[in-house]
């Protein structure tokens, strides 16, 4: 993950059983067309790749520079959000924050930034992050939608 | 890279199907006693007892990302002062600005966390789209955001208090 030339203080990785796809650092697509006034970011490569293997999906990272944030899906009917934080020579701290305890299917990863434009005082200002959203959502077995998402500031 | 956000202005006389004004590129965003972007508001003020002139502004999301959604706006900060209200309003409806009282605005002179302010969809053809939606995976614009300053005579002399508004939206 290269951190360092990002302007995402977070980025996300999936981890699949045959292939392994990052966001790119400046959050490009893969078809990116650089004169074109709009392209697809990175997700949308996660999206098709997940759209014909979604049963391969085994986890969805979203990566800081001391601090990991986990959607496993090995089993992907209970899917589990837990972070990993390296601390002080080389401690590890691992915390559970989520444990789904309804069976689901048809689960979906969830990721966004929360972003925020302002005007203040009539001046007009850049956008910013707000937060970094990732969890999932999937169907319960009574047919209800159910979805669980964390903010990482 | 990630999207790209550019306010917008539209002044001037209601024309075509759907209705719509000239539209500018704008930095700055001020009430004042005249439709246009480039006037101060020192130069054309509002009178007390008097409405400054409507104003329809809107962002457009270009640039990179797979999809934005979940807009929301309020007034998150600030006080104009007293005597003076803040009115506004989300639709996808140019009016010809004008200092009449803004029809169908709501008073949002207090201020309102983001998270609990008005739901703003998104066109793909402008912010005037029939056919605006929650989320778009493509260019495109918010509705307007049309916002209107009312003054009663207990308005002060001189330049009011300032106040933020708040766009708010998810992206990846």
């Amino acid at each position: 993950m290269k951190l360092k030339n990002s302007k995402f203080k977070y980025l996300w990785r999936a981890n699949f059983i045959k292939k392994t796809i990052t966001q790119h650092p400046e959050d490009k697509y893969s078809g990116y067309k650089p004169d074109a006034e709009w392209n697809p970011s990175s997700f949308r490569d996660f999206q098709n790749y997940f759209d014909n293997h979604s049963g391969e999906l085994m986890s969805f990272e979203l990566v800081g520079e001391d601090k990991k944030y986990t959607v496993d899906l090995a089993r992907q009917w209970c899917p589990v959000i837990y972070s990993d934080e390296n601390g002080r020579w080389g401690a590890q701290k691992h915390t559970l924050i989520h444990r789904e305890k309804r069976p689901l299917k048809n689960v979906r990863i969830i990721y966004y930034r929360k972003m925020e434009a302002t005007i203040e005082n009539g001046v007009v200002g850049e956008p910013r992050v707000l937060g970094y959203a990732i969890g999932y959502q999937g169907i319960d077995a009574n047919g209800n939608n159910r979805q669980k998402v964390i903010t990482v500031i | 890279m990630a999207a790209t956000t550019n306010w917008y202005e539209q002044n001037g006389t209601a024309t075509g199907s759907p209705a719509h004004g000239t539209e500018s590129s704008i930095s700055s965003c001020d009430w004042k006693n005249v439709d246009d972007t480039t006037t101060s508001r020192a130069s054309s003020p509002v009178l007390a007892g008097a409405n400054s002139y409507s104003k329809y502004i809107y962002l457009k999301f270009s640039g990179t990302f797979n999809q934005i959604s979940a807009v929301k706006f309020a007034h998150t900060a600030g006080t104009l002062g007293t005597g003076i209200n803040l009115m506004g309003k989300v639709t996808s409806t140019y009016v010809t600005p004008s200092t009449s009282a803004m029809t169908g605005a709501s008073d949002i002179t207090s201020t309102t966390a983001v998270g609990s302010g008005a739901s703003v969809l998104l066109g793909t053809s402008g912010p005037n789209d029939a056919n605006p939606a929650t989320s778009q995976t493509t260019t495109c614009y918010t509705q307007y955001i049309a916002t209107q300053v009312q003054t009663t005579n207990a308005a002060n002399a001189g330049d009011s208090g300032s106040v933020t508004l708040t766009i708010q939206y998810n992206e990846n």
